[in-house]
């Protein structure tokens, strides 16, 4: 099957798929709703519990627990955002780097085709 | 392919585009890469098998404190729930942190094989028109040159003509059409290899000017054709 530098649009379109990804995913903020959700019963609802042999959690020492807990997972959630995202716009810049070497390539496959003598002269000598 | 609910956006890449050179391989992996990313965005896979892994030490953790002895209300015993409990609270952290590494590491995998997917496309796409461009190059390179030679034939037989009109007079316009004959780059410039033969008593510089001489050795299209003069 013959092809011509208009199959170069096919990869230049799914790199623009992962790139739409990407971009929605450093527009978006960090995901706090799974960490949210397991520290709102104990912050919000403190309660007694009883510890370890007999022991008990008064309300205050279970919210200073939780809130450390729950402060420092944040912390860590966005941390990790961070460096994601980094490390999609450095995916985005080599996204950026193949389309732009795909895109560029037709011009000069089409020039070299045209300028050697190649399928489209042919074409023009005995079309 | 049913749409699924993603926390970023639906990573839906495309495969099965088209018989490329390597189309089978690029896109039975596209597909597992962008099968990955759905489980990870979609929230019930990898990351949360490891989270629910690394959730253990945590609660063996808890067990273990659980069972240490101690004396209801006795000193230190309020510490000691509070401690247990942070470790809990702590050791839950961890494992979903683990969690969520683990979707880090399978969305970025996932994300950058898909590049590199699309890359070795671009690639595969790249290489098969260069090698149609060089076929055809050349497959008009050689019906051009014959061409050249079918001219030239042409040419000489216009002078055998003129040849007998003349009562032998033409004889080195004879001489002149079969230096041309042979030095196109078609079939027939095989036999341009030897000295040319000369036919008749002399050459007639004049009939290097012939037009079919000049031809090819512009700047244009046919200046390949050029190459043997």
């Amino acid at each position: 099957m013959a092809f011509n530098t208009n199959d170069l649009n096919m990869p230049t379109a799914l790199d623009q798929s992962l790139a739409k990804y990407l971009t929605t995913f450093l527009h978006n903020p960090p995901q706090f709703e799974q960490t949210d959700r397991m520290f709102s019963t104990l912050m919000s609802k403190p309660s007694f519990m009883l510890g370890p042999g007999g022991s008990f959690i008064d309300p205050s020492q279970q919210r200073q627990a939780a809130g450390n807990a729950y402060l420092g997972e944040r912390g860590n959630i966005a941390s990790q955002n961070l460096k994601e995202k980094e490390a999609a716009a450095g995916e985005l810049t080599n996204l950026g780097r193949g389309v732009a070497g795909f895109q560029n390539m037709i011009p000069f496959l089409n020039a070299a085709n045209l300028g050697g003598g190649g399928f489209n002269m042919f074409s023009q000598l005995f079309g | 392919m049913p749409a699924l609910s993603f926390p970023f956006a639906n990573p839906d890449f495309f495969f099965g585009v088209g018989p490329y050179p390597g189309s089978s391989m690029f896109d039975t992996a596209l597909k597992f890469y962008q099968d990955e990313l759905k489980r990870s965005e979609a929230g019930g896979g990898l990351g949360q098998l490891a989270a629910g892994q690394a959730a253990a030490p945590a609660a063996g953790a808890w067990q273990a404190a659980t069972t240490g002895p101690s004396a209801p209300g006795g000193p230190g015993s309020g510490d000691l729930g509070y401690g247990a409990f942070s470790n809990l609270m702590r050791g839950q952290s961890a494992a979903r942190d683990i969690g969520r590494g683990e979707q880090t590491n399978i969305r970025q995998g996932a994300v950058k094989g898909a590049g590199d997917v699309a890359n070795a496309y671009g690639e595969s796409i790249g290489g098969q028109l260069r090698g149609q461009m060089a076929e055809n190059q050349a497959k008009s390179q050689n019906v051009l040159g014959a061409y050249a030679d079918i001219a030239n034939i042409a040419d000489m037989a216009t002078k055998i003509g003129s040849l007998y009109a003349t009562g032998g007079a033409a004889a080195p316009a004879l001489a002149g059409g079969m230096s041309g004959f042979g030095k196109g780059l078609g079939p027939f410039s095989l036999m341009n290899r030897s000295a040319t033969p000369q036919f008749g008593s002399q050459i007639d510089p004049s009939l290097l000017t012939d037009p079919m001489e000049q031809f090819g050795s512009g700047l244009g299209p046919f200046s390949l054709m050029s190459g043997s003069y």
